[in-house]
């Protein structure tokens, strides 16, 4: 890809491709990343219960859209640098988000040309609490207070931008994220499946999962 | 054969924690005939005595220039040096290319006192036997290193290399303030010929077909003088032949013997000292 | 034990000739003598306080010819970290310019400077592997690190056999038997950067006492969080003039009080390192 000719077919026949609804929040506590749980493979649905919340370290976890082989090999190599790196750490230390996202960036930009991988690394740390970072197609890196991603994303800016609030209490940053993902399952075709929401905190990881009778609520009722 | 078994290569340390094969190269400088060097505030001069192998053949040239703002002086295996000044004229290059601005002197010296280091610390490749004299001028003024193949570069106001040259370093330790505070190159350049002259065996005089001459320094780009070039600075000398071998033709003098004496007539002495405790 | 009794077990018998083998007591002789070219060399220490570190040596002098004030030794690493070194010092040149290798890979992985003890992790290794081939000869320096980061500061110290040891306050070199039992004097939880820049002054100007006939250049570099903003740097002309007038002075007191004990207790020092 270089910018004139957008390569449509980057993925190869048959691939199996996250069309995907993500994103990850700061809230007061932490943060919390969330995201459907949709494969599919050209028109066929791979997987309806996909875990596209991959977890890298204790409590740093990332988003995945693009190829599912892609990104789960990036994620593998991040967690095996991790690890390196946590073993030199004096006792009781853990790494912080910030070098667990610039290890995908390094990844994601040196293998740009081979790559489909659009992911959204978030974390919680002792030093910096919730962090939440964008690694786009490219290889860059975008250190923001949320982030959403995949294609059924495209459907939401507008309605993340205007109900985005900073430090929000963790049910109102849970129910952010479940009409966000809600209304982007409904417009996406790719997207679909549960929402799945990883919170992580200082007390640790929490995983929640909300189905389609009840996340589908939060859309309809708006519709009616 | 060998003189103990810890100098084979120099890959192997001896009980004391010498490495005598890169002492050794150290001597291959000694062998070769002597290059002096000295600065002033706003210049480098290098001199150096050319040997010919046999009297109808040239004389080996001492001075190479690396850039139009450096040129190296040697001593010791002629071969070694072309190989490291071949290698000093492509970092300054490649300088060029990157920065747009000439190397620094000091850069380009210890990119290849870092090359030498390498040929100490593995199997299979020998030090380099050669001593360099490298003279540069740079925004940072006017710098004189000598090179060493065990790999050490320092920075002198004046230094020799080479046969005999204790003498003239003898000869610059006694006369450092005056050259240091000299503004005309000619009077370097005559101080530069006067501390070669002291390393002089006894039957060799400076003249213009074995002295060689180089400048570098503030709006003068490095410049090699030699053959009847040379004369001009001769001409300005006393004499062309070693002081102590004309006074003291009768007498068998060693070379420590010499700078013994030397050392002892030195009136300079303590107050040099008193200047490099004080200076920081 | 004398001090030659170290080479009645190798001299002669062969394991010494060659890197990489082990004597049949289990030692590596080539690796112990890096080590005696460490010891000749000009003293170098390191101090380690609350809020920064402080590194120093005695850079001999061997001609008046050479330019005061440059062919520095104490080097930097990473903005951080600062390295300073006893021993071959071309050898010294190879492992900073290895230390700043290893430095940056870090960073181009992570973007955060290297924390101290990955820098020491990685270097440790680097010079362990010059002592297990024979086509190498270890390193013949002891190499002195000290660097701040985010778990505040650190001083290690490095040895021709890659092992490596943190340290509150380190010596090498020529003069480390003195410097290690002045710095055993110091109380380095409250001892601040700018006492420690005093005491390293007056700890070379000490542990030159054997080497008087030579002059030696004092060179002090530190690394603060208060002063240089985590940075390693040179210490400033003022502070270096007060440090040496700090250990002049200090040196005429030493001299009424004690000075021919001090002499018998680095004899001794020096026997029990070498059983």
């Amino acid at each position: 890809m270089n910018g004139i000719n957008v390569d449509i077919n980057h993925l190869k026949k048959g691939e199996v491709n996250l069309g995907t609804s993500i994103m990850a929040v700061n809230f007061k506590d932490g943060v919390i990343l969330g995201a459907d749980s949709r494969t599919t493979t050209g028109s066929y649905i791979a997987n309806r219960v996909t875990d596209k919340l991959t977890q890298i370290h204790d409590t740093i976890y990332c988003c995945r859209s693009g190829s599912a082989a892609d990104t789960q090999a990036v994620a593998d190599m991040v967690k095996y640098y991790l690890q390196i790196y946590s073993a030199q750490l004096p006792p009781g230390e853990k790494p912080t988000t910030n070098i667990a996202a610039n290890v995908f960036q390094e990844i994601c930009y040196n293998n740009k040309d081979n790559l489909t991988a659009g992911i959204i690394c978030a974390g919680y740390d002792e030093k910096n609490g919730g962090s939440v970072y964008s690694i786009p197609l490219g290889g860059s890196i975008h250190q923001q207070e949320y982030a959403i991603a995949g294609s059924g994303s495209t459907f939401i800016y507008g309605w993340c931008n205007e109900n985005y609030k900073p430090n929000m209490e963790q049910e109102q940053c849970i129910e952010f994220i479940k009409t966000a993902l809600a209304e982007a399952i409904k417009w996406d075709g790719s997207s679909g499946g549960v929402i799945r929401m990883v919170i992580l905190t200082k007390k640790g990881v929490e995983r929640l999962i909300f189905y389609p009778d009840e996340y589908g609520v939060l859309t309809r009722k708006d519709d009616l | 054969m060998f003189r103990n078994n810890y100098d084979n290569d120099t890959v192997t340390y001896s009980p004391t924690g010498r490495l005598f094969q890169v002492e050794y190269a150290l001597e291959a400088i000694k062998q070769g005939s002597a290059a002096v060097g000295l600065t002033s505030k706003n210049h480098v001069v290098l001199v150096a005595l050319k040997r010919n192998a046999e009297e109808l053949g040239s004389y080996q040239k001492k001075i190479i220039k690396i850039d139009s703002h450096m040129g190296v002086a040697l001593a010791g295996l002629a071969p070694d040096a072309r190989v490291l000044s071949n290698y000093l004229k492509k970092k300054a290059m490649e300088n060029k290319l990157i920065f747009d601005k000439q190397i620094q002197t000091y850069k380009a010296v210890l990119s290849i006192a870092d090359k030498a280091q390498e040929n100490t610390q593995g199997f299979g490749s020998r030090p380099y036997g050669v001593g360099l004299l490298i003279a540069g001028y740079d925004e940072t003024g006017s710098h004189l290193f000598e090179f060493q193949p065990s790999g050490s570069v320092l920075e002198y106001f004046g230094a020799a290399i080479g046969a005999r040259s204790q003498a003239a370093r003898t000869y610059l330790e006694r006369n450092l303030e005056i050259i240091q505070q000299e503004t005309e190159v000619e009077k370097l350049i005559v101080h530069g010929l006067n501390a070669l002259r002291d390393t002089l065996s006894q039957d060799v005089e400076l003249t213009f077909k074995n002295t060689t001459v180089a400048v570098v320094g503030k709006d003068q780009e490095f410049i090699t003088y030699d053959d009847e070039d040379v004369q001009q600075w001769l001409d300005k000398l006393d004499s062309v032949s070693n002081a102590r071998n004309r006074e003291e033709e009768t007498e068998e003098n060693t070379e420590e013997n010499t700078h013994e004496t030397n050392n002892e007539d030195n009136q300079d002495h303590p107050t040099n000292e008193d200047r490099m405790e004080t200076d920081e | 034990m004398k001090s030659t009794n170290i080479y009645l077990t190798s001299i002669g018998t062969g394991y010494d000739l060659s890197n990489s083998v082990f004597s049949p007591d289990g030692r590596n002789f080539q690796v112990e003598y890096a080590m005696k070219a460490v010891e000749n060399g000009g003293t170098s220490i390191g101090i380690k306080c609350k809020d920064g570190i402080v590194l120093a040596c005695e850079k001999i002098i061997n001609s008046k010819l050479l330019v005061p004030g440059k062919n520095k030794r104490i080097q930097t690493v990473d903005r951080h970290l600062g390295v300073v070194y006893s021993g071959l010092l071309p050898d010294g040149r190879h492992f900073v310019n290895r230390c700043r290798e290893e430095s940056q890979s870090f960073k181009s992985i992570f973007k955060i400077p290297i924390p101290v003890p990955n820098l020491l992790d990685r270097i440790g290794l680097y010079v362990q592997n010059y002592t297990c081939y024979n086509s190498v000869r270890p390193f013949g320096i002891v190499g002195i690190i000290g660097g701040i980061d985010d778990n505040g500061s650190h001083l290690y110290m490095v040895e021709p056999s890659g092992s490596f040891w943190g340290y509150s306050g380190a010596a090498t070199g020529k003069g480390r038997q003195i410097a290690k039992s002045e710095l055993e004097k110091l109380k380095f939880d409250d001892l601040n950067i700018k006492d420690a820049i005093k005491q390293a002054a007056r700890i070379i100007s000490l542990a030159h006492e054997d080497n008087k006939d030579k002059d030696y250049e004092l060179e002090i570099s530190w690394c603060s969080k208060e002063f240089t903003n985590g940075k390693h740097e040179f210490i400033p002309i003022e502070l270096l003039e007060e440090a040496k007038k700090f250990a002049e002075e200090d040196e005429g007191d030493e001299d009424e009080d004690e000075e021919e004990g001090e002499g018998e207790g680095e004899g001794e020092g020096e026997d029990t390192e070498m059983n």
